[in-house]
């Protein structure tokens, strides 16, 4: 289990993390969520010993980072942004070099053992130079993965990919998670979806909200009602007309009013949305698409955020 | 195999591949050819003093050439971080680095040799002497190595840390010369202990005094401790 504790770091007189404190569960797939700037990186180099925070600890297996970074060092394997590789060597040569460093014992086993975990069984002697992103991505994977740590860090293991080379590392990512926790840091929130068991969403340098799918969406009122309107349809009074309809509760606009089709989130007081289409109907709105949605992390992302009107 | 020795053969590897390794050493090549027949012209005797003093100049304006990259360009391309999380001693990655570097560096040793070869086919040379200069080399090789690896974990440009390294090797070559119109002699006796040339010249001629040697692997020493401090600093900003 990570257990961070009121984390704070300044650069200067910018405050990057302004008190992170969550608990991150063991075995599982830990999704680190925010826009860009939100401390995300920050967080994870903290964890990882390569910065220090200012203020706040954070405990990984009861190993305190701040006071034994030694004994973290051995049991986290970390793949930055730009995996760290070495363009001149080959891919054999790279993890021999790292294993050794390491002191991993029996290493020639052990990295044919990595490579097959993310794919690269048989290209051992293949430059890196010559491979494509999404080789580099499971290179990097493979030589955080070489000593077998209990904790894998991973700061946006899916930028910069092709859909072919997301799924290929989703599906690394979902068999390397069976037995260890995986920390990644993402501002794909579909691929958050899709991989993480828990999530950790953060903003403006403190953490907005954390739990599993399901627990956000009942954190940000569950089941909802939407509809898509076209930009022409849109005014800012639709949405007091709106709320007028006795079986409305609440709307809030889930995309930019700029947009060709805006999208509104309708709380509706009864399950029946007959009276509410009913209403559109009437007005002459035309519906692009309507219908009953689960929050995704998207809406609860939204939530916490606000929508860029 | 032992960190060290990981670290030294990765290094190799690296640097193998670099254009900038082959540039170095047909430089010394060429560097070495030049002063070998100047001292045969202007000396009597068959000895390495003129293509020791001036290989000093090889190993302050090239050496870094091939140090420069050794740690900027581990930071620039993102690696510093990795090897900084992995455990252990950071001595272990310095020393491998430095220990590559001696071996890509004595390419000017291997024609030093050569030369010495040369002199024994045109004459009768002192080889005591020859061989106190060749170590004179080999040290002063070691002490610009270690100014140039401090130079390069400076920075994250490789070329920038280039330029450093040759900006601080710069005055351990001339110290001793430039303040020679100084009247005051207690900063002159502290500048020439410092200068690189004050303690090359007695070698070159085949004189051994252990000072010249602690100079050297002191110098030597103390570089690399720094360089191991500074990355102990970046290791916990």
């Amino acid at each position: 289990m990570i257990v961070i504790q009121n984390l704070t770091k300044h650069f200067g007189s910018v405050d990057v993390l302004k008190g992170v404190h969550c608990e991150i569960p063991s075995n599982q797939v830990v999704g680190f969520l925010g826009v860009n700037g939100a401390g995300k990186t920050t967080t994870m180099r903290i964890l990882t010993t390569a910065l220090k925070p200012s203020t706040g600890t954070a405990l990984i297996n009861n190993i305190n980072i701040v006071e034994e970074p030694e004994r973290v060092r051995q049991t986290i394997g970390y793949l930055p942004e730009k995996p760290p590789l070495y363009p001149q060597l080959k891919i054999g040569q790279y993890l021999e070099f790292l294993g050794g460093l390491r002191g991993v014992d029996n290493i020639r086993h052990k990295i044919g053992a990595v490579l097959e975990q993310v794919g690269l069984i048989g290209k051992e002697d293949w430059y890196i130079h010559r491979l494509s992103k999404g080789y580099r991505q499971r290179l990097g994977l493979a030589q955080a993965l070489l000593h077998d740590p209990s904790v894998l860090i991973l700061d946006e293991p899916a930028s910069g990919l092709d859909p072919s080379q997301m799924i290929e590392v989703r599906s690394v990512l979902s068999r390397l998670a069976e037995n260890r926790t995986v920390l990644l840091s993402t501002h794909l929130l579909t691929e958050a979806e899709r991989l993480c068991d828990h999530n950790i969403l953060l903003h403006d340098g403190v953490v907005a909200t954390q739990g599993t799918l399901k627990e956000l969406g009942e954190r940000v009122g569950g089941v909802y009602f939407h509809v898509q309107i076209s930009k022409e349809d849109w005014s800012t009074s639709l949405m007091t007309r709106l709320s007028t309809v006795s079986s409305v509760d609440s709307v809030q606009p889930l995309t930019s009013t700029q947009s060709r089709t805006v999208e509104l989130k309708i709380r509706l007081s009864k399950v029946h949305q007959g009276e509410l289409l009913e209403w559109f109907r009437a007005n002459h709105i035309s519906l692009r698409g309507y219908g009953w949605k689960r929050p995704t992390l998207e809406d609860i992302f939204l939530d916490v955020v606000g929508v860029e009107q | 195999m032992n960190a060290i020795g990981v670290v030294f053969i990765k290094e190799i590897r690296v640097l193998l591949a670099s254009p900038l390794l082959y540039v170095f050493w047909a430089a010394t090549a060429l560097v070495v050819g030049v002063f070998f027949y100047l001292g045969l012209s202007v000396s009597p005797e068959p000895n390495l003093r003129v293509l020791t003093i001036n290989l000093g100049v090889v190993n302050v304006v090239l050496l870094p050439l091939i140090a420069m990259g050794m740690f900027a360009e581990e930071e620039k391309q993102g690696t510093l971080e990795m090897l900084l999380t992995v455990p252990g001693s950071l001595w272990r990655i310095v020393m491998g680095k430095y220990l590559a570097g001696m071996l890509l560096g004595s390419g000017m040793l291997i024609c030093s040799v050569l030369c010495s070869i040369v002199l024994a086919w045109l004459g009768t040379p002192d080889w005591g002497a020859i061989v106190i200069a060749l170590c004179g080399q080999a040290l002063c090789l070691s002490f610009c190595l270690a100014v140039s690896l401090f130079a390069s974990s400076l920075t994250r440009e490789p070329l920038a840390s280039g330029l450093l390294a040759i900006v601080f090797l710069f005055p351990f070559w001339i110290g001793g010369r430039i303040l020679e119109g100084v009247g005051i002699s207690w900063i002159q006796t502290l500048v020439q202990d410092l200068s690189l040339m004050e303690h090359l010249i007695p070698m070159s001629k085949g004189i051994f005094d252990i000072t010249d040697f602690l100079w050297f692997v002191l110098g030597t020493g103390w570089f690399l401790w720094l360089t191991v401090q500074l990355l102990e600093g970046k290791r916990c900003r």
